[in-house]
């Protein structure tokens, strides 16, 4: 990671840090309920970690664009993360709990953890 | 599947694994697995039940098997597993795709006949264990209203079975006993199907003994002489006590308790409806006044009727009260009114003031088997007993089967019920108890019709009650020397596994199997002997219920456990064999010098 960064970047970074688990471990309780079958909680789970998702992106955009210096893996991060939308999407709108477990932990759990590893590596 | 069911596709997971996904009419896809890892996924779904002590599972649901191979590894040897599948290509594709599946281990079905049949075989396992039931999320949601229906009437079978089953065990013996004592009741007085369409588009209101009834009955007098008024052996004492007397009274219960709720009663001129199995000291309460009728199947029953003839088959369900409703079916009634019908313990209590059950309260508690919630009239959900719910599942299905009459609940609480139009009994009252009909006089008039003497049936049961004695009598002795020969092949069986030392003990073991060879020949013999009297071991079943219910053994059992099993099976006959002479030795000099009946003018003595 750049040195010459600000402390408060620093902090929102240190932030992203400990969030990123959270969603993680938030997707994998999702994939849980919806293999066991408990779509309505699962649905309502999905809901809420779309919201952190959004969240994250929100800041990693605000990041990536507010300063130009390159925080390193972050832009891939976030357009990595981007990608699993589609199929998400798709899932959701086949209300298809079998493919929405999938992309949960097949695709978006792993773009989190190459987040993670980026902001690590940084 | 009809023809306009959803292709499925098989895939190439990611992981090596075949899946499986639904090509809808629409173009969506709906996926069966995981297009990943159905294994991992498998493992998930199987991971969220509690299987320690699982003695059944159902899996609603195949698709291509793979939690149920999961399943299967977690389980038990012993427990049965129970597939229900609607699709027969799912099955076709499973077992061509899925070879981690025993399919020996398993029963797929999709009919309810053979839902109901792997239920009944498997009844042992569902009494000393736990039921588990797994959906398979992806496969029901292929055909949702199938797959809850069926849920629900997996729920119902295993309730009526239970409870069945634990009522049996508990009345089987009463229930022969009291056929035998009322035969010569049976024979003579007139059956229900005499009064059949009586009351044809008239209303009838069934009273029945829910704590609600408090609330009502009193207004129960504005329905005399309006339309009939039937009430169950439950309720009668509430109402007598009130002065209010209903028209015709319902029981079959075949235990001393039911005779209770009859002792010491004021006098009424209400008609009893019974079926031969109740309690046999009611029938006489209501000498001359009396219609049979006939709900219980078994081959003593079944024998009976045979010999006296039918009296009217009224269809049966667990409760009283379902007998009272098919005898308002059977009088033409129209609307037939529920009051005190509560089916729940509404406010905690079991039954009405009034009833010798008075003030009996539960503190039914949630996560307890033997109590559940269900609808209230009114909103909300209302707590009530496995067994009542059972009564409830079995009025909802009369109520569908017979909708070509209104039905109207007015318990003005309790336990919602299907096919019911819900109302006050007030409501009720006004709108349907407007004409004059002189119920009680009507009955009367058709019971003096349908009575009299029938000297030829009387003969013809006597004739026949004497031969089957005598079979009986002659069957003993033949029961006797079985029983011995087998207690003999047990205790040679004994006598030859104390041996000194192995030499001795090798050529114990060589005279032994010879030995026993030889006897379980001649026991074999004897038991095809006695096996020919299937007749008498029929009849003999009520009595010998519990013995059936004991556990075969095991296909490849020892000799001896199977010799054991054959003693406590044949001890049951031949206990059954000395009961069923003694009552048919009663019931035949009952038969010729009919017992002095006494009625509510001189109650009997407890």
């Amino acid at each position: 990671m750049n040195t010459a960064l600000p402390p408060e970047i620093e902090e929102i970074l240190r932030q992203i840090r400990e969030f990123i688990p959270t969603l993680s471990a938030a997707a994998g309780e999702v994939t849980t309920l919806l293999q066991q079958g408990d779509v309505a909680q699962g649905m309502r789970g999905l809901g809420e970690l779309v919201n952190g998702l959004k969240e994250l992106q929100r800041v990693l955009e605000f990041l990536c664009s507010s300063f130009s210096v390159e925080l390193s893996g972050l832009e891939s991060s976030r357009v990595q993360i981007e990608a699993v939308y589609p199929s998400l999407l798709t899932a959701v709108e086949d209300a298809d709990p079998v493919a929405i477990s999938d992309v949960l932990s097949y695709e978006l759990v792993p773009a989190l953890e190459s987040c993670q590893g980026g902001l690590q590596r940084g | 599947m009809a023809d306009a069911a959803p292709a499925i596709e098989i895939l190439p997971a990611r992981n090596g694994q075949v899946t499986a996904r639904v090509r809808w009419g629409d173009g969506r896809f709906s996926w069966l697995h995981s297009a990943y890892d159905p294994g991992r996924e498998a493992a998930s779904l199987v991971a969220k039940h509690a299987l320690d002590h699982a003695g059944v599972v159902v899996v609603l649901g195949l698709g291509l098997g793979y939690h149920v191979a999961e399943l299967l590894q977690q389980l038990d040897n012993q427990a049965r597993v129970l597939v229900i599948e609607s699709d027969d290509r799912m099955i076709k594709l499973a077992r061509k795709h899925n070879r981690s599946i025993t399919w020996k281990r398993i029963t797929i079905a999709a009919r309810e006949e053979e839902i109901k049949a792997f239920f009944f075989q498997h009844r042992d396992v569902l009494r000393e264990k736990k039921l588990v039931l797994i959906d398979h999320p992806a496969s029901v949601r292929t055909n949702p209203d199938y797959y809850t229906k069926i849920r629900q009437h997996i729920r119902d079978y295993v309730s009526t079975l239970l409870v069945e089953t634990a009522t049996g065990k508990v009345i089987n013996r009463s229930v022969h006993e009291n056929m035998l004592a009322n035969l010569p009741g049976v024979i003579t007085d007139p059956g229900v199907h005499t009064i059949a369409d009586i009351f044809r588009g008239c209303p009838a209101v069934i009273v029945s003994a829910g704590p609600s009834l408090s609330n009502n009955m009193r207004l129960l007098n504005q329905a005399k002489n309006k339309g009939v008024i039937i009430c169950v052996g439950t309720a009668l004492k509430a109402m007598l006590a009130e002065g209010l007397h209903p028209d015709l009274v319902v029981t079959l219960d075949p235990n001393i308790g039911n005779y209770k709720l009859f002792e010491g009663l004021d006098p009424t001129e209400a008609f009893l409806c019974y079926e031969p199995q109740t309690h046999r000291l009611i029938p006489p309460l209501f000498a001359g006044r009396r219609f049979v009728f006939n709900s219980f199947q078994s081959p003593l029953a079944n024998w009976l009727v045979g010999l006296y003839g039918a009296k009217g088959y009224i269809e049966p369900g667990g409760s009283v009260a379902v007998a009272a409703f098919g005898i308002a079916y059977l009088l033409g009634s129209d609307p037939i009114v529920f009051i005190g019908q509560d089916l729940a313990y509404t406010g905690g209590f079991t039954h009405a003031k009034g009833t010798v059950y008075e003030g009996r309260q539960v503190k039914p508690k949630a996560g307890r088997l033997d109590y559940l919630e269900v609808p209230a009239i009114g909103g909300g959900k209302v707590w009530t007993s496995r067994a009542m719910h059972s009564v409830l599942v079995r009025f909802e299905e009369l109520f569908a089967k017979y909708s070509d009459r209104l039905i109207i609940d007015a318990t003005e609480g309790g336990a919602l019920k299907q096919g019911t139009k819900v109302m006050t009994f007030r409501e009720a009252l006004d709108t349907y108890f407007t004409k004059e009909v002189p119920a009680l006089e009507i009955i009367t008039t058709k019971h003096r019709e349908a009575s009299g003497p029938r000297p030829d049936v009387v003969r013809r049961v006597r004739k026949e009650l004497e031969n089957t004695l005598e079979a009986y009598r002659k069957w003993l002795p033949k029961l006797d020397q079985l029983l011995e020969k087998a207690q003999g092949i047990v205790k040679a069986a004994d006598v030859f596994n104390v041996a000194p030392d192995a030499e001795t003990a090798n050529r114990f073991a060589q005279g032994a199997a010879r030995h026993l060879q030889e006897q379980a020949a001649e026991l074999n013999a004897l038991l095809k002997e006695v096996n020919t009297a299937a007749k008498l071991i029929d009849l003999l079943s009520l009595l010998t219920f519990e013995h059936h219910l004991a556990k075969t053994p095991p296909d490849g059992a020892t000799l001896l456990d199977q010799v054991r099993h054959i003693i406590k099976l044949y001890e049951g006959y031949r206990t059954g064999t000395k009961t069923m002479i003694s009552q048919l030795e009663q019931t035949l000099v009952a038969l010729d010098d009919r017992p002095q009946e006494q009625s509510f003018q001189t109650p009997v003595g407890s």
